[in-house]
């Protein structure tokens, strides 16, 4: 996975060999390591050509389109503060720079039950794991610290399941790391594949594929691809022998 | 420097310079506070940042679009963005100007590729006419370059590292580089080898990084 790297900030591979060095990321911190120090290559490479000094004209356009336009508002989690304030003792701890894959797993079920209200039911079930218990605690922490947001990726029609609604929600946290989360969807099978993609326009980029749970519940952390880095809109698809149908679709823009 | 001049030993420097950071912490500072009073909503930061950073990005955008109204047109829907999401940056993530010429450089190859199927033979001319100059890296461009936002020494400290590559590497980085192309579309264009063409890239990105990072020329095979 490594020798593509190089290629993927270049956004010179085809977009399946994206799509797997994208869902590997968030995996492998080695990688990702590897990834940000590609990535200063890609900036630095500008640095020898020569500067081109914009029109005047174009600084105060800018300007008057700014004037118009409102920032991205940042929405605390206010659903989720109680649990904080009920475990000081747990939630005082430095959380580690990097986490396993299966303290995320936990962290995103975790922040899933709270946002269903479930978070007393929660905490119990990782009474017999302390040290998870605090990982995760701590982990929710951060994504539920100032400066994190909440997304709610808007449904569209065909998650209505009659008697249940689908949602979605992408939480980011002040470092830039975020976590897609959706409830309430019949659970994937190999005939029900769920895809997330970002879209610029018409273009689409796949960030990949998302397993929903026998509960209804699925979760994965999100990074977009290097194709596609500021994308307009995220969205969630699922597949199935019927073609390929839109569930929630969220602007990424504000 | 014709790029049969260039040798691993011709890079002037990257020895000495050993663990210098490619920008200068004084920058970097500024350009993370300026950022900070940005997420404030504060204009007047926006404005500084653009002031800084502009004339680089855009000329960054010009070997890529080669229509210099669709590049200013980028350049601005880039600097709106900066303000919408202002917390897209993350310092922890490098310096401030590196990231924005990535963002930059990735934005306007989703514009050029938005705007057509670009064949090898659009590649040789652009929008408007210019012939693209496979040699624009290798070029001192400006014996002042006293607007640019990074500084000149940067600047010959890529050229440097430019030269320690093969001509091979840096054809195909080019390609990849200012033409968004995939790199099965290099190796169509080149009618390389799809392995030579990803072994080239590779190569040649992991050369650059290990020098950029003041580690030296080292052969990257």
């Amino acid at each position: 996975m490594q020798e593509l790297l190089p290629l993927y900030v270049l956004g010179a591979l085809d977009a399946d060999e994206a799509e797997q060095v994208a869902v590997h990321l968030p995996l492998c911190p080695s990688c990702t390591a590897d990834l940000v120090r590609f990535e200063s290559v890609t900036g630095a490479l500008a640095a020898p050509l020569k500067p081109v000094t914009p029109d005047p004209s174009l600084r105060s356009k800018l300007f008057e389109r700014i004037a118009e336009t409102p920032q991205e508002t940042a929405v605390p989690l206010a659903a989720a503060a109680p649990v904080a304030t009920a475990m000081p003792n747990v939630v005082s701890l430095t959380k580690p720079r990097k986490m396993p894959w299966q303290t995320w797993l936990v962290a995103a079920a975790a922040a899933l039950l709270i946002l269903a209200g479930g978070a007393g039911y929660w905490i119990n079930s990782l009474a017999n794991d302390r040290d998870d218990a605090q990982q995760t605690v701590a982990m929710l922490t951060e994504f539920m610290a100032p400066g994190s947001t909440t997304i709610t990726l808007p449904p569209m029609t065909a998650s209505n399941y009659g008697d249940t609604q689908g949602s979605s929600k992408l939480m980011k946290d002040p470092e830039g790391d975020m976590l897609l989360m959706v409830a309430n969807c019949p659970p994937s099978t190999d005939d029900r594949v769920y895809k997330v993609w970002v879209a610029i326009g018409d273009d689409r980029a796949m960030v990949g594929e998302m397993t929903i749970n026998a509960d209804g519940s699925g979760w994965m952390p999100v990074s977009f691809p290097g194709e596609m880095p500021n994308p307009e809109v995220l969205g969630v698809s699922v597949q199935t022998n019927g073609g390929l149908t839109d569930l929630f679709v969220g602007s990424m823009t504000g | 420097m014709s790029n049969s001049d260039a040798k691993l030993d011709s890079a002037p420097g990257a020895e000495e310079r050993s663990t210098r950071p490619l920008y200068s912490i004084e920058d970097q500072a500024r350009d993370v506070a300026l950022m900070a009073s940005v997420a404030d909503g504060d204009r007047d930061a926006l404005g500084e940042l653009y002031d800084r950073h502009s004339s680089a990005v855009l000329g960054l955008m010009m070997p890529i679009l080669r229509d210099r109204r669709l590049a200013e047109e980028t350049l601005q829907d880039l600097f709106l963005n900066l303000w919408q999401r202002p917390h897209t940056y993350d310092s922890q993530r490098g310096a401030f100007a590196g990231w924005l010429l990535r963002v930059a450089r990735n934005r306007a190859i989703d514009v050029l590729r938005k705007q057509r199927e670009r064949r090898f033979a659009d590649f040789s001319a652009g929008a408007d006419g210019d012939p693209l100059d496979p040699t624009a890296w290798l070029i001192d461009p400006d014996p002042d370059p006293s607007d640019q936002a990074v500084s000149s020494d940067l600047g010959a400290r890529v050229r440097a590292a430019l030269t320690t590559l093969s001509p091979e590497q840096r054809e195909t980085l080019e390609l990849a580089y200012f033409g968004g192309l995939s790199h099965r579309e290099i190796a169509e264009q080149l009618k390389r080898p799809l392995g030579t063409v990803k072994t080239q890239i590779r190569s040649g990105m992991q050369r650059l990084a290990h020098v950029l990072a003041g580690l030296g020329p080292e052969r990257v095979e």
